[in-house]
Formats: C-alpha cells, structure tokens, sequence
C-alpha cells in the first residue's frame, strides 16, 4: 500500500451553515407535529386498510348501468374544461402581453397585470368553484367561471414569460418600418411565440379536465356531482365506474394532446 | 460628375447629435448631411458609436441633445405619428437580417408594407393581403433573385440568401432612405461581397440614398464614393472616397477609439 498522504484530508462533508441548521430543526419540528396532528397509529392504518379492502371489494365490479347518466355528465365535464380554457387562453392573451416587460405599454400596468395573474393564480380552483357558485349558482356556469380564473393564472403568466424571451430583432425590424405597437406584436412576437402558447394551452386543457372533475364535488356541475352522490349513498360499484371513465378519459386525452405537442416543437 | 444640388435640402440631415447611456456619453456631438441619390459609407472600431448613430436616426435610441431631420422636417422627438411616417422613409437593413424565423420569406417580403398600411398586419398578413402587395412582394423576391425561395423559412436559407429578402423587404417598403448596420458583418467573404453588389445596385437602379456602416476599409473605398469616419462618439473624418488616404481609414482604428476608453471633453480639457 502507498504511503499515506502528508496532507490532511479535505472533509467527508462541508458543515452546514446557522441558517441551514435552523431550517432543517423546522422542517423536522414541522414534519413530527404534522404526523402527531394525523393521529397516526398502527390500530388506524389496520382498520383503514380492512376499510379499504371492503371498498374495493363492494366496488368491484363497477356498475355500468347508469352509463347514460355517467356519459352525460362526463361530457359535461369535458364541456366546462374546453370552454373555461378557452376563454381563459383569449383572455390570458391580452393579459400576458399587458404583463410581458416587452409589450407592456407602462410600469404601472404591467404592475397591475401582473398582480391580477397572481390572484388568479393563487386561489385554487376548488375555491374559485365555491366563490362562482355563490355567485350564479349551481351548475356548469359556476365551473366554467372557475375554470375560467384558474386557466389565466397559469397561462397568462407562462404567455408572458413567453413573450419576454422572443428575440428583439424581428419586433425591431418591424418597428423599423413604421408599423403600430399591435402590429409588431402580431407581426413577430405572435408568430415567435405561437408553438410554445399552443403546448401552454393543451397542457391547461389536461389541467383543466382533471379540475373540472373534482369541481363537481363542490356542486359545480360535471361528473364530479354523480361521484360525489355516488360515494355518499354508499354506491361503490357505482362510484368506480365513474372513476374509470375519468381515468379513460383523461388517459385519453392526455395522450392526444401530448402527440399534437410533439408535433407543433 | 454631378455635384449634390446645394439650394436643395439634403434628404437626412443630423445635426450635433449626442446620446448618452447612463454615465457614458456614447455620441459627442455628430453632425452629417445625406444628400438624395448619395451612398456614403460609415466606418469607426467597434464601440465608436456607429450603431448608435443610426438607430438614433430613426428613432430606436433616443437623443439627449441635437436633432434629426429628414426631409426638412425635424423628427427627434416629434409624436409617434410623426415619427413613424418618417421610419416608412427610412429603410433599414440589420447585421442580423432580423427575419421573422416562423414566416415564409414572401410573408417577411410583404412585412415591408406594413407601416404603409392602415390596418397595419391585418393589411400585410398573407391572409388578408391585397393580390398587388402579394404580387409586389414576389417582384422584390425576384429582384434580390429569391423567387424560388418564396415559401422557404428562413432557417431554410444561407445567411446571404436570409440578408437578400431583408434586402427584399426593404425594397417592399420604398424607403428614400436606406440605413445598413453593418449588412455582411455576419456573412463570409463571397455571400458578403455579393450581398453589397446587390444592396449597392438596388440603391442606384431606385436613386435611394444609403449610409452603410462597414468594417472591411478596401469595400469601403470600393463602393462608397463618400466615407464618413467615427472615432470615440465624434465624426473625425468626411471625405469623397478616391481622395482618402489609406492611413486615414487606418487611424480610425488606432488609439483611443471606444467611446467607453476615450476622455470625456471635461476631461481632455483638464
């Protein structure tokens, strides 16, 4: 074996620094006052799994013999996920390029802009769903308007990010010739952002449908409605069938979408 | 040879122009004129503020003092209307074509038109073009010799072949004036000596004027009959080409050439 090295070893690990230490007894504090406030227990888990086991087994088989009602309201479903996204995606247009650094007329309105993104990026669907259906009551009209909110703030802000990143020549070229504001916009930041919109917006349509499901939960319309109704009357047969056709469905159109994207880039 | 008519007001006209970036006095006080017909080309090291000088003359980058006159008509400063009817007389071909990557050349062709028209893209959008504007575009094509590129991309194309529809473009928009930041500084020797052949006798078959920064001094006295010098953010050479001599191109690029290296005027003068 070789002689050992006359230098001193670096360190296996660097020693964390003050902060890092602080974060990390929080996090652990947090994680152990997390489970406590779950009441985990190993007498629970065994009785939830025996639940759970009586669930699959009253579920299994699924009842499709309401597939007329169940096919409804998943197209419902599907109805309030494309319609709520694409008013969300036009509107998500104007915003974003009020919002964008590049096409933002001023300070104090791209300020605005973006701050409207953010609300609507921050309250979640569910409670959007929960505001909506105060406000015009229930049914798909309260989930579209969800859908609506929840849309611009994710595809707004992704529009803008966008727009931010178009390289400046073409936009300077037109600008160079004369042309209005709106024009350059729709003449070269448009048309450089047009691939990476489509992708944002059938990304948000997958988003969406999956949202639209657990909207009807809150009343919202959709199939979220007859699962919920399912689980409370006990109707698991029932209830997993409608869980497959969600699953189906979204599978489904996950996969088309993700062939279009690969198409479009 | 005809001399440039003295009564007549020159077609673009600087007057002690001076730009500043923040502490950085890029443009010292530059003053040119640009007769009608007249193809002078504008030379200085990097960092002398030629790029500078010609975005100020149509508005991309704003003056601080001095202004610019095209036509006899001042349009520093002037409202956006204004100025934008003076950017359709300005033509403007960029070191890096500055095509739009997802259009067809003939789309970008017709882009040309768009300050022209009242409806702005909507007008030029091969959608909802006019047949002649459609058909003048081809005809610009044909001109730079593209016809058959007209459905290419530009990521189809040579980056000679990408300058000569920018060149096509400019063609579509009419200019009086053509305004050419370094137009081969990003093409090799051949491409960019073919690119300056055709750009030099567009600009002569239509009678436009043209102000053309490059840094290749041997093209320059080729094709300028007039070159203006930059050195520093100040004009310190304006001459008829055949009478410069070489080791004035040279010192252009020796010594205290940058404007962020030389002494502001405060200091030279201390």
């Amino acid at each position: 074996m070789s002689a050992p090295s006359r230098h001193s070893l670096p360190p296996r690990m660097r020693m964390p620094s003050a902060l890092a230490w602080v974060l990390m007894v929080t996090f652990a504090a947090f994680f152990l006052q997390g489970l406590y406030g779950a009441e985990v227990s190993v007498d629970r888990l065994l009785r939830g799994a025996t639940n759970f086991v009586r669930f699959v087994s009253l579920a299994i088989p699924p009842d499709f013999a309401r597939w007329e009602t169940i096919g409804w309201a998943m197209l419902e479903t599907l109805n309030i996920a494309v319609v709520g996204v694409t008013f969300g995606c036009l509107l998500s247009i104007p915003l974003a390029l009020l919002a964008a650094r590049n096409t933002a007329p001023n300070g104090v309105i791209r300020f605005v802009a973006r701050q409207l993104i953010a609300i609507a990026r921050t309250i979640p669907d569910l409670i959007w769903a929960l505001i909506f259906v105060v406000a015009v009551g229930l049914g798909p009209l309260a989930g579209i308007l969800a859908i609506i909110m929840d849309t611009v703030g994710f595809v707004a802000r992704f529009y803008s990010e966008r727009f931010e990143e178009v390289q400046k020549g073409p936009a300077e070229a037109l600008t160079s010739t004369g042309a209005g504001r709106l024009s350059v916009i729709a003449g070269a930041i448009l048309p450089e952002s047009f691939a990476s919109m489509t992708a944002t917006s059938l990304y948000s349509v997958e988003k969406a449908i999956r949202s639209a499901v657990t909207l009807g939960l809150v009343g919202a319309g959709g199939i979220g409605v007859e699962l919920s109704t399912a689980m409370r009357l006990f109707q698991y047969d029932q209830a997993a069938a409608i869980i497959l056709v969600v699953l189906v469905a979204v599978i489904g159109f996950e996969q088309l979408s993700s062939s279009i994207r690969k198409r479009i880039i | 040879m005809r001399m440039p008519d003295a009564a007549k007001p020159p077609v673009l006209r600087a007057h002690e122009i001076h730009v500043r970036f923040g502490a950085l006095h890029v443009l010292r006080g530059v003053s040119f004129d640009l007769a009608r017909g007249e193809g002078a080309v504008l030379l200085g090291a990097n960092g002398c503020g030629k790029s500078t000088l010609l975005r100020t003359l149509n508005g991309l980058a704003t003056v601080e003092s001095g202004r610019v006159d095209l036509n006899g008509r001042t349009i520093t400063d002037a409202p956006s209307r204004v100025l934008r009817a003076a950017r359709r007389q300005l033509g403007y071909v960029f070191q890096h074509f500055n095509l739009v990557p997802q259009l067809s050349a003939h789309q970008n062709v017709l882009f040309g038109a768009m300050g022209q028209r009242r409806f702005g893209v909507l007008s030029v959008a091969n959608a909802f073009a006019r047949t002649e504007d459609r058909e003048r575009a081809m005809q610009c094509l044909e001109r730079v010799g593209l016809a058959d590129r007209a459905t290419h991309r530009p990521a189809e194309l040579s980056g000679g072949q990408q300058q000569r529809v920018a060149i096509a473009r400019m063609l579509m928009q009419a200019p009086q004036v053509v305004i050419a930041d370094e137009p081969i500084a990003s093409l090799d020797p051949k491409a960019g000596r073919e690119v300056l052949e055709l750009l030099w006798r567009i600009v002569e078959e239509e009678g436009l004027s043209l102000l053309c920064t490059l840094h290749q001094l041997d093209l320059a006295q080729e094709f300028g009959k007039r070159i203006i010098g930059m050195k520093a953010g100040r004009v310190v050479l304006d001459a008829a080409s055949p009478g410069i001599d070489r080791a004035d191109l040279d010192a252009l690029y020796q010594g205290a050439v940058r404007v962020d290296a030389a002494p502001t005027p405060q200091e030279a003068a201390a």
